[in-house]
């Protein structure tokens, strides 16, 4: 075998939210571990995402997890000694009818029913309006939880970062994986520049471009890349606490404490992964626009002053694969979060660390298994 | 959605030539400027200025009025106050007018969107009462209100223009304080070719200068380490000389310039490659020698391409519309190339002469790279910087990581102001050129849009 540029218990292949978090877990938990990042840290999707920290809407295969994350997100800043920008402000989802109010109870009714100790709460117009006096008269109630809000995700990307840094991890930037080969329990890994690094595991949490790295283990998954817009106005007077959603819209708006008002919505555009290339489509973010403006006529004058978009999986069933490869011992995933995984991220940290370390884990992740079928990617889904 | 032959953003000099010549051809041609009148910066309100203001400007400035009469009198379909906001995939174009967003697809693009001035990052920059030698001359190009007894600080041709332009309207500038390093002539000489190629351009700049110091203005050379200072507003300027430290107290105004780099925003938005030249300090569009950028039915032309000034703008932009009228079949071959021989033949006869002004007016180090720690880089997120030297001591190299860390560039302005600084500090650092830093990548839309105008984009079907 060539001689290898260096060695550690784990490799974890992309610095997103995801493998920073990860390496953080890993290395409190004594593991040595290398992140292995193409560009640099938080450069796609985990550092310009909208920074949603919310269980309000979830999957329910998901809100075990995501309520895991919920409290770490509220220690955060101590556990990791750095700021990352989060401030519980609440997350609404607003009914503009009565059809979409009695969606909403359903939602309610469905949370209460899962046995979790967690709830969605209907408030009504009166509330609604005190609590958002900005938002449009003909609302007339929501779903809320008080304890969800945003963060800023570079800031907590790095945040992760650092902390697993101080405990010595190691994060290679420019590190492009081409090549991963297993055997005796070992992976090797080789990189576009030619350095290689073996480890005795190896966590695939590329995004994007998870599919490829989970095809260099032998899984094999439907990932399309896709990048969803977002764009931000110029600062404005304070006018909104809560980040605000819509039953019936596309939308996701909520104002920084800069002043600054972000909109997204899940308006999406092509991307190009090979060359990381983001597009912009004006006709998704005018329905952004048009859906703002709705809920908020202040919004009319408001000037636009940024759009862009990350580059992030979607899985199929849009739910994410976390755990343990199906095709190659010891090696594990955690992407394909299709654009709602910044939350997850401190409970994936921990709850995928223990998995890796045959620890007890603190959450069933066999909803996200790799070969489940809703995922199956075209490869096996022909044989 | 209109179909054109050619679109062409911005009606300066580069411009409206390119019009001209590109209509001339039989092309259709859309021209979209963001100001009221034709003329760009350089020509700014001419066809409608004051005769006294005309007068104080300059024969060059009047000079104009042939370019844009002659785009007037074209049937080139000239759309002013056109804010272009996105041009996507080198097809299609978007821009915001009063009355709404409009778009439109053509064949070619010509971007012909001028220069910008170099920001100079001294320490009391930001504050109220410091403003660029650009900003000032455009306050006499509005007919708006110019100041009286104003210290001009910097180097470049714009610097002696102005404090001549000033003292024709009555309004004389407390002092000129010159910070062309005396090194700089001496290597200027060494390019004497391009020296005698532009000696009727450096005789006018001598005037200028002849000018200002009949007028009794105090003019300080080789001048260093410039400071402002105020409690609410400008009070105070310092500065060095080789005789010692100076200080000007009770200034009102104080403009500052240090030369001008490409205004390539909407180039690099559309996804042009860019890389950065050495000699002018500013990135700078990759194109071929006729303005052909990374993107084939793209060009760039005028300064937005590299500053070369006025002249050699009216010519880039005739080269990129001939060359856009032979893609599309509208010139013939022969006739094609005695064009382009034409042409290119005096574009580098004006690349001679601006290759000895890049050196004599090359910005000194102090004045792109700040000492100070506190001096701010961003002026809309305040970075500063010591943010910067913390970001690259810690092994940073990559801008738009730095911009991520630091939302340096992500204000209103939107990097137009940072941008030259944070580079011209990397190559300082040796980080560039053949360093591994990246140019920024600037964000659609190129200008702010208002939400009620981008909603108007896509009808009703917004509901799902």
């Amino acid at each position: 075998m060539q001689a290898m540029n260096g060695s550690s218990d784990v490799l974890i292949i992309g610095g997103g939210i995801h493998g920073c978090a990860l390496a953080f877990h890993l290395v409190r938990s004594g593991a040595s571990v290398r992140v292995l990042e193409k560009d640099y840290p938080g450069r796609h999707a985990s550092g310009v995402n909208a920074g949603g920290v919310r269980t309000l809407g979830r999957h329910p295969a998901e809100l075990p997890l995501s309520l895991i994350a919920k409290r770490c997100w509220k220690g955060l800043a101590d556990l990791l000694d750095s700021d990352v920008g989060f401030s519980a402000v609440g997350q609404l989802r607003i009914a503009e009818n009565e059809d979409e109010l009695e969606k909403l109870r359903h939602r309610r009714d469905l949370v209460s029913g899962l046995g979790l100790d967690y709830r969605e709460e209907i408030i009504g117009a009166d509330d609604l309006h005190r609590m958002v006096p900005a938002l449009s008269p003909h609302c007339i109630g929501a779903l809320y939880v008080a304890d969800d809000g945003h963060a800023s995700p570079f800031r907590a990307t790095t945040a992760y970062r650092l902390a697993a840094e101080r405990l010595g991890a190691c994060f290679e930037r420019g590190a492009e994986v081409v090549s991963v080969t297993a055997g005796h329990d070992r992976f090797h890994v080789t990189l576009r520049d030619g350095r290689s690094f073996g480890a005795d595991r190896l966590v695939n949490c590329a995004g994007a471009w998870g599919g490829r790295i989970a095809a260099l283990v032998g899984d094999d998954i439907a990932l399309e890349p896709n990048g969803s817009m977002l764009m931000v106005t110029m600062r404005m007077p304070a006018f909104l606490g809560p980040v605000v959603g819509a039953a019936g819209r596309s939308l996701s708006f909520k104002q920084f404490a800069n002043g600054s008002v972000l909109i997204g919505g899940g308006h999406r555009a092509p991307v190009d992964i090979d060359r990381n290339g983001t597009s912009i489509d004006l006709m998704g973010l005018a329905r952004a626009a048009q859906n703002a403006t709705a809920l908020f006529p202040r919004m009319k004058n408001a000037k636009a002053l940024r759009f862009w978009s990350g580059i992030e999986g979607f899985t199929s069933d849009h739910l994410p694969v976390i755990g343990p490869s199906a095709s190659q011992a010891g090696a594990f995933h955690a992407f394909g979060f299709s654009a709602h995984g910044f939350q997850l991220a401190p409970a994936v940290g921990l709850v995928l660390s223990q998995a890796i370390l045959g620890a007890t884990t603190a959450c069933d992740l066999s909803a996200f298994r790799v070969d489940r079928e809703s995922i199956r990617g075209s490869v096996t889904k022909g044989a | 959605m209109g179909h054109y032959d050619l679109i062409i953003v911005g009606a300066g000099p580069a411009g409206m030539a390119a019009a001209v010549k590109a209509g001339a051809c039989g092309l259709r041609v859309l021209i979209l400027d963001e100001q009221a009148r034709p003329g760009g910066q350089i020509y700014r309100n001419v066809e409608i200025l004051a005769p006294h203001l005309r007068q104080a400007l300059g024969e060059d400035y009047s000079r104009g009025e042939d370019a844009t009469r002659a785009l007037q009198n074209s049937l080139v379909e000239y759309r002013p106050n056109a804010t272009v906001l996105h041009l996507d995939q080198g097809r299609s174009i978007v821009w915001s007018q009063h009355d709404g967003l409009h778009s439109a697809s053509a064949k070619r693009f010509i971007l012909s969107t001028g220069a910008l001035e170099r920001p100079f990052p001294i320490d009391g920059w930001t504050l109220p009462g410091v403003m660029t030698v650009g900003a000032a001359q455009i306050a006499l190009k509005s007919g708006g209100a110019a100041a009286d007894n104003a210290v001009l600080a910097g180097s470049g041709p714009l610097l002696w223009l102005v404090a001549s332009q000033y003292l024709r309207l009555g309004l004389k500038p407390r002092a000129v304080l010159d910070t062309a390093p005396p090194e700089n002539y001496v290597q200027a000489l060494r390019q004497w070719r391009g020296a005698v190629a532009g000696r009727e351009l450096l005789l006018k700049g001598w005037h200028l200068q002849r000018e200002v110091r009949a007028s009794g203005t105090p003019v300080y050379r080789n001048v260093s380490d410039l400071w402002a200072s105020g409690k609410r507003r400008l009070e105070s300027v310092g500065f060095r000389t080789h005789t010692g430290w100076h200080r000007l107290d009770a200034v009102s105004h104080l403009f500052l310039h240090q030369g001008l780099v490409p205004n390539d925003q909407l180039a690099a938005i559309a996804g042009c490659e860019r890389h950065w030249n050495s000699r002018q300090l500013s990135w700078q569009v990759i194109t071929d020698p006729y303005g052909r950028t990374s993107i084939p039915s793209i060009f760039v032309a005028g300064d937005a391409m590299w500053i070369a000034g006025a002249d050699s703008a009216a010519l880039t932009g005739q080269v990129a519309a001939v060359c856009v009228a032979s893609d599309l079949g509208h010139l013939p071959a022969d006739l094609y190339a005695l064009e382009l021989e034409r042409l290119m033949k005096s574009v580098q006869e004006q690349a001679r002469i601006r290759a000895f002004l890049d050196i004599l007016f090359r910005p000194p180090r102090w004045a792109v790279v700040p000492r100070e720690e506190e001096t701010v880089i961003c002026r809309c997120e305040d970075v500063q910087m010591k943010h910067l030297d913390d970001y690259l001591s810690a092994g940073g190299d990559d801008i738009n990581e730095f911009k991520s860390a630091t939302r340096c560039g992500m204000g209103p302005c939107q990097g137009r102001l940072c941008a030259p600084t944070v580079a011209a500090i990397l190559a300082d650092r040796g980080q560039l050129p053949g360093g591994k830093a990246r140019p920024p990548r600037p964000r659609p839309p190129a200008s702010p849009v208002s939400l009620d105008q981008l909603a108007a984009l896509s009808g009703d079907g917004c509901r799902q």
